[in-house]
């Protein structure tokens, strides 16, 4: 059972269904091959019938040409032999191309004429016995034409009876039809045969002794009786149960009075004939009637027989025909009604099928929908925390960090202080050092300006002492002049004049020299003047600036006195931070355990889901999402409830996580094989999904 | 020491000594026989004298004699300078119709007296583009320097107008005239 189970598991639920009615179909198509078995049977057994009503056709000519070529042998009937002859050959002919048709389908075989111990009368047996009659028909003696006669009409007998039980003739199952084979197949071949004997023999006896016997005539009278009795009543009752029956059985045949009726009129009147000529002819002492007469007479009834038998063999065709017709009838609306039942049957299997199968796969669309957005949400909030537990990691490392660099910038910012501090003291000095520099350069320019009062009072007295050498300078030309005048007297006198003038050049380029040099002391001292105004500008600025450094100064050490209490405060909100940190590391572990465990949860679900999917669409398929509304996700209770249902069933592969499964379930090929299981579904069910309604709680 | 020549007052041309001064940027050189004296005239009281030519600055009064001074600079055609604190009026005396005539030529300065060689002395009448060539006896080098050497005669000569206008003047009142003197 359980092999079973899990071969089914291959397949997926509307495939299993359909087995079911399969099942059932299986059923009604074995019922419906079995009437349709039974209706064939029927038809074969009347077309079987059919088959010895042709093969008998031959036959009852054969009876009826031998019984008149005997006749005619005997030289009791005018007839000529030769054309009749021509005609049992031909009727030989007949049968063989009949025995050649259907000889098999009526067991002319050798073995099947071993079997009824019937070797000796297959058609070739009794055609070679006729040929050999036929051609030493000159030399035999009346005994022994009669014998060889009997031997064929034996033969064609032996062929009739074989033909009426290998057809199923003999067993006709209707009575309308039973009876009239009863007239063809027995009845009228009988007399056919009896007919020929009465002609034989009677003519003969009457040829022989117009005034009969009495062995004659008891022997007459038995074939009266018998005639009466054994044929004609037996005909007459035999058809007129026919004629009764025909009703009851597929109705009345159109044809069978019509055809009938005036044969056996005919016949009837041939027969009373002949049978009242046979009682005459027992009866009365006289002679009643001349051979040629009464072979007439014999004849008569011999082709009223035939003609009987040929209608009654075209009715029993006609008999068989309409009950073959019903049974062909019956077995095609077995037919139909099977193929009508099939196609209804199939159309509810498949319209339940859907009926089944559309909600189910729109629900489990929608499970498999939430289960992969369950699934996402679990691992986003896996990500999530992990993120924020290593984001965690990093704040409290960037605390650290921050807490050293503040250290370090309050380390600066101590220095920064006393650095301030220096420059104040050193901007203070260098203010003094520059009034002290100003003052000097004051008392400098003083002593400039005194020089330039010297050389002033210098140059004046330069002045002079060039204004007295040019005097002198001009004296002495005078000099120098009087002393030309003055000719030779005047020698000394220029000579005298002349030192006088080189003295007073040298004075005045003493002079000049002194008073180049004064220039240039003066123009020395304005180039020292304007350098110490450059410098007293300098030394201005310096002291502005120096005031300015101060001041900034000043600034920054009280700017630095703020930064040194910012950072305390920095300090203080770094701390509270790195307590934060620690407080949010904390909620992360739990976070994480339990986003973890409803991981696991969002993992069975989704292995449900694809079990069922997998029953729903078979392994290969892919599942169909469908869009999930937000009603269709209520709000989450993540209640991790730790039921005892088993581990989770491997399941079959889908597109999201196409992984290679369990043994338990293989990728079905194509889950149409249609497996005679037919063990009921409903307890398959419970048995393949075991998992209770616990489970379901958790979500 | 230079030694005087005796020499016959020859006014051309002939070695002999000469008197240096300068006007401007240039040399100039008067024989010596013909400068009586040179007198200084920073602070000299020079009379202008008023519709006179203009190379006539004025008059002076040389220890009773009246001199009228000619101003060399207007003279030769250059332009007057203020400042001059060393110029001297050279007391020329020249011969004019018989009569011996003082005249104060004023120079900007007065250099020395030399000796000049007679072969130094050339005569270059195309030299002086500013200076009438008329007053001029020619040049001499002195230690590389040219001396434009002059006659004074001529220059007495051509000033005659002026200078005679200026003695009427003087005639006429019968004194110096005293003033402030405007050629400084």
């Amino acid at each position: 059972m359980r092999v079973i189970i899990r071969a089914l598991n291959n397949y997926r639920i509307s495939v299993r269904l359909t087995m079911i009615s399969a099942a059932y179909l299986v059923v009604m198509s074995v019922l419906a091959y079995q009437t349709v078995t039974i209706s064939n049977k029927d038809i074969d057994f009347g077309r079987q019938e059919k088959l010895g009503n042709q093969y008998q056709r031959p036959l009852a000519t054969l009876l009826r040409q031998v019984g008149l070529h005997q006749m005619a042998a005997l030289k009791v009937s005018d007839d000529a032999l030769a054309p009749l002859e021509a005609s049992i050959d031909e009727s030989f002919q007949e049968l063989m191309a009949v025995q050649a048709a259907i000889g098999e389908n009526l067991d002319f075989t050798p073995d099947g004429l071993a079997k009824r111990k019937r070797s000796d009368f297959s058609p070739d047996k009794v055609r070679q016995a006729w040929m050999q009659l036929k051609g030493s028909i000159n030399t035999l003696t009346p005994e022994q034409i009669t014998e060889q006669h009997r031997t064929v009409l034996d033969g064609v007998r032996a062929m009739f009876a074989h033909s009426g039980d290998t057809s199923n003739l003999i067993l006709d199952p209707d009575l309308d039809s039973y009876y009239l084979m009863d007239v063809t197949l027995l009845a009228i071949p009988q007399s056919l045969d009896r007919l020929a004997s009465i002609g034989t023999d009677v003519t003969t006896m009457l040829s022989n002794s117009p005034q009969l016997s009495n062995p004659d005539r008891i022997k007459i009278a038995t074939y009266q009786s018998m005639l009466r009795e054994a044929d004609v009543s037996r005909i007459r009752a035999d058809l007129d149960t026919t004629f009764n029956e025909d009703a009851a059985f597929y109705g009345e045949s159109a044809t069978l009075k019509k055809e009938i009726s005036p044969r056996l009129e005919a016949y009837n009147t041939a027969h009373d004939e002949l049978i009242g000529l046979l009682g005459m002819l027992v009866e009365s002492a006289q002679p009643v009637t001349t051979p040629e007469e009464f072979v007439s007479s014999v004849k008569t009834a011999h082709a009223s027989a035939a003609a009987l038998w040929d209608a009654g063999v075209g009715e029993l065709d006609v008999f068989l025909d309409t009950r073959v017709g019903a049974f062909e009838g019956k077995r095609r609306d077995a037919i139909l009604v099977a193929l009508t039942l099939f196609l209804l049957s199939t159309g509810l299997v498949l319209v339940i099928q859907a009926s089944i199968n559309g909600p189910l796969k729109q629900s489990v669309a929608v499970l498999a929908n939430g289960s992969e957005q369950m699934t996402t949400g679990v691992t986003e909030i896996t990500s999530t925390s992990q993120s924020l537990a290593s984001g965690a990691t990093e704040q409290a490392a960037s605390l650290e960090e921050i807490a050293a660099s503040i250290e370090e910038i309050s380390g600066m910012s101590r220095h920064n202080s006393d650095n301030a501090q220096q420059a104040t003291t050193l901007a203070t000095q260098v203010q003094d050092t520059t009034d002290s520099t100003v003052s000097s350069m004051n008392i400098m320019s003083d002593a400039i300006q005194d020089i330039f009062k010297a050389a002033d009072e210098t140059a004046e007295i330069v002045k002079t002492i060039d204004e007295i050498a040019f005097q002198t300078n001009l004296l002495a030309l005078n000099a120098a002049v009087e002393a030309a005048r003055a000719g030779d007297a005047g020698k000394g006198f220029a000579v005298v004049a002349e030192e006088v003038r080189n003295l007073a050049q040298r004075s005045a380029s003493a002079a000049k020299d002194t008073a180049e040099k004064i220039r240039r002391s003066k123009d020395l001292a304005d180039r020292g003047v304007g350098q110490s105004k450059e410098v007293e500008q300098s030394l201005g600025q310096i002291r502005e600036k120096s005031v300015k450094a101060a001041e900034i100064i000043r600034e920054i050490a009280a700017a630095t006195k703020e930064q040194a209490l910012g950072i305390g405060q920095i300090n203080e909100a770094v701390s509270q931070l790195d307590q934060v940190t620690q407080g949010n590391a904390a909620a992360e572990e739990q976070s994480a355990a339990a986003s973890s465990h409803l991981g696991s949860q969002a993992d069975r679900f989704k292995g449900v889901v694809q079990e069922i999917s997998g029953m729903i669409y078979g392994s290969k398929t892919p599942v169909r999402h469908a869009e999930l509304t937000p009603e269709d996700w209520s709000s989450p209770k993540v209640a991790p409830k730790h039921t005892a249902a088993p581990a989770p069933r491997p399941v079959a592969p889908t597109p999201t996580a196409p992984t290679p499964t369990a043994p338990m379930v293989k990728p079905a090929r194509n889950g149409h094989a249609p497996s005679n299981s037919l063990t009921g579904p409903k307890s398959h069910a419970e048995q393949i999904i075991p998992l209770d309604d616990n489970d379901f709680q958790g979500f | 020491m230079k030694e005087t020549q005796p020499n016959e007052g020859s006014s051309r041309g002939v070695a002999g000594q000469f008197l240096r001064f300068s006007l401007g940027d240039e040399c100039y050189g008067l024989s010596i026989n013909h400068v009586q004296e040179i007198v200084p005239l920073n602070g000299a009281a020079v009379t202008p004298v008023p519709g006179a030519a203009s190379y006539l600055c004025g008059i002076f009064n040389l220890r009773g004699t009246t001199v009228p001074l000619i101003e060399l600079r207007n003279r030769f055609a250059m332009p007057a300078e203020a400042k001059l604190p060393k110029r001297c009026a050279l007391m020329v005396e020249s011969q004019v119709m018989d009569k011996l005539v003082i005249v104060g030529f004023v120079v900007d300065q007065v250099i020395d007296v030399v000796w000049l060689q007679d072969m130094e002395i050339k005569s270059a009448p195309q030299f002086c583009g500013k200076l009438d060539t008329h007053y001029v006896d020619g040049l001499s080098m002195f230690k590389n320097e040219v001396i434009i050497l002059i006659n004074s005669e001529k220059i007495i000569e051509f000033s005659r107008g002026a200078l005679a206008y200026a003695s009427t003047v003087k005639d006429s009142s019968g004194a110096i005239l005293e003033g402030e003197t405007k050629c400084e």
